[in-house]
């Protein structure tokens, strides 16, 4: 998917830095021209931007009535527009991070801001989610499925619909509204919960893991895919992932999370590579070097060459 | 009565068209009905049994005919309780269902439901005759309670066993918790509650014809029960087909609603 795309610049220890510019500098996406009317409207100067300050979580397991203590002390700010990857191992807290910032699991300590203003429930008309599990209702028309965010914010059926369709052709789907989910592959299935998380045009999309359960095509194929999309929106997207050269094809900045029961927030990388990008960029050395960093960093105590250790405790970005 | 499959251009997308029968089903269940008349003719020709206890198919035909005024009234009543017990029983056991699955500190009478259900039904019909009389009420409410319990059950089971992903998706969208079981829980359960209409519709229909059978003035029951004491043979094989056939369309009824509602299933019954 996207094999023609091409134009990838030289990258080196300069450009990163040029990069780490472009994020403090509340950049959006390179624009290819051909922006739709979804999301079309530039960002006010904090809508989309996310920040976690101090963040700390606990919740009671419901099997076992224990008490875990998931993340402790993560500091991230996100610039609005940016696509942000936050990588770490099992345990270290990402999704909860992701619970929070969606408005589904509560602070224990710090704060969580979206735009600016506090998170205290789920806001659906400006934070679309894509869960690991598509969760498509299987009674429901792939349009249905997208669809029902507005619905429950009451939007009359004709727009609900019209912008339903909108959505499903910019995710590639425009032949299969009708169908239901047992009638779609697993990667159709992913686009339609893709959709429904961009049904509202929300500033911010939070997707977790969407592609873990493709196999390694599919998941390469999806994520290209997810770029196209992202290019022609202005939304700001954390993607939660285990795969290190899923996280460093798709994003500006990769943010390790290590440890683990609680998680914090360890080295910030930034990804200098131009966009639009296409799938041949992960055969490059330079993608290598920055994975071979990556890695290192999700490794507390490791030496990184040129990126610093494994930090102990938050680095806001 | 044909599945047809139709591949999109991409080789992704199967598309089932689907009926209410397979035509195999219906194959199977006609050609057993088909088994089981030949049998009978050809044993009842050989005398196998005595005439009085396997009558004739042709016997039990004109008796059958002589009879069909009576028939059709007595049908007529087991329909009218039957359709009352069933609409109790279905809404009465789904609202409890969702009463004591929403409500944490009820849940527990869900086990006292479970213990009611285990004793054996017959034993509350007499106190039923005693309290609401021979006549449709007693046939109706132990039709009803019975039937309602276990649709409570089976739907209990059902809403227990929701996908909680979808819930979190519920949440994740806005919606208020009404919002949340209507468009999400209870299309989400249909498929358990539906088990539960068609097992609590036999249950329903074993206890009103039972009841008609014990203690009753009329209803197909009460017509097996007059034969059967008259001795007129033929009059109870008619009474027997009459019941299964009922019970046979009742469940056609459920199959074509369940279908019509869960196309998406993709699976025959």
């Amino acid at each position: 998917m996207n094999s023609e795309r091409s134009g990838q610049a030289a990258v080196g220890p300069a450009r990163v830095a040029q990069g780490a510019q472009v994020s403090a500098s509340a950049t959006g996406p390179a624009s290819d021209g051909s922006a739709t009317t979804l999301g079309a409207q530039a960002p006010s100067n904090r809508k989309g931007e996310i920040e976690l300050r101090d963040v700390s979580v606990w919740y009671r397991k419901s099997a076992t009535s224990e008490m875990v203590h998931a993340v402790s002390d993560v500091n991230i700010r996100i610039q609005p527009g940016r696509f942000v990857s936050l990588v770490g191992p099992s345990g270290c807290g990402k999704t909860s991070l992701m619970m929070v910032l969606a408005g589904l699991v509560p602070l224990t300590s710090g704060s969580a801001t979206i735009g600016g203003e506090p998170v205290t429930g789920p806001r659906p008309r400006s934070t679309g989610i894509v869960f690991q599990d598509p969760s498509l209702l299987p009674w429901r028309t792939a349009l249905d499925n997208v669809a029902l965010p507005l619905e429950v914010a009451k939007v009359n059926k004709k727009e609900r619909t019209e912008r339903a369709r909108q959505v499903l052709d910019l995710v590639g789907l425009s032949r299969n509204w009708q169908s239901y989910p047992n009638e779609l592959s697993g990667g159709m299935r992913q686009r339609v919960a893709l959709a429904r998380g961009l049904v509202t045009n929300p500033d911010v999309l939070l997707m977790d893991e969407p592609f873990a359960a493709l196999d390694e095509q599919s998941r390469d194929e999806m994520g290209a895919e997810l770029l196209r999309v992202w290019e022609r929106l202005n939304t700001t997207v954390v993607f939660i992932t285990h795969s290190l050269s899923e996280a460093i094809f798709l994003s500006d900045e990769v943010i390790a999370l290590t440890g683990s029961a609680p998680g914090r927030a360890g080295d910030h990388i930034e990804i200098p590579f131009s966009r639009p990008r296409d799938l041949s960029l992960m055969a490059r050395p330079d993608f290598a070097e920055i994975r071979g960093r990556l890695y290192a960093a999700l490794r507390p105590a490791a030496q990184v060459p040129g990126g610093g250790a494994g930090a102990d405790g938050a680095r806001p970005s | 009565m044909t599945a047809t499959v139709a591949v999109d251009s991409e080789g992704l997308v199967a598309r089932r068209k689907k009926t209410v029968y397979d035509w195999k089903f219906v194959l199977l269940v006609v050609g057993s009905a088909a088994f089981v008349g030949v049998l009978w003719y050809i044993l009842a020709a050989a005398r196998v049994l005595d005439r009085l206890i396997l009558p004739t198919p042709a016997a039990v035909w004109q008796a059958g005919r002589e009879t069909w005024d009576n028939v059709l009234t007595q049908v007529g009543t087991t329909l009218l309780e039957l359709v009352v017990a069933l609409l109790i029983a279905w809404v009465g056991g789904l609202a409890i269902a969702l009463t004591l699955v929403s409500t944490k500190a009820l849940r527990p009478l869900l086990g006292t439901l479970r213990s009611i259900y285990a004793v054996p039904h017959v034993i509350i019909y007499p106190l039923m005759t005693l309290w609401f009389g021979f006549g449709t009420e007693s046939k109706v409410i132990f039709g009803a309670f019975v039937g309602m319990i276990f649709m409570a059950l089976m739907s209990a089971s059902a809403l227990m066993a929701v996908d909680q992903s979808m819930v979190r998706l519920f949440r994740s969208v806005g919606a208020s918790r009404t919002l949340t079981i209507r468009k999400g829980i209870l299309p989400g359960c249909l498929p358990g509650i539906f088990a539960g209409i068609r097992l609590s519709a036999s249950i329903t229909y074993i206890c009103v014809v039972l009841g008609e059978m014990l203690a009753s003035t009329g209803g197909i029951g009460y017509y097996i029960t007059n034969a059967a004491a008259l001795f007129i043979t033929p009059q109870i094989y008619v009474g027997v087909i009459t019941v299964l056939t009922l019970i046979g369309g009742l469940h056609v009824l459920i199959t074509i609603v369940e279908r019509s509602l869960l196309r998406h299933n993709g699976v025959n019954p």
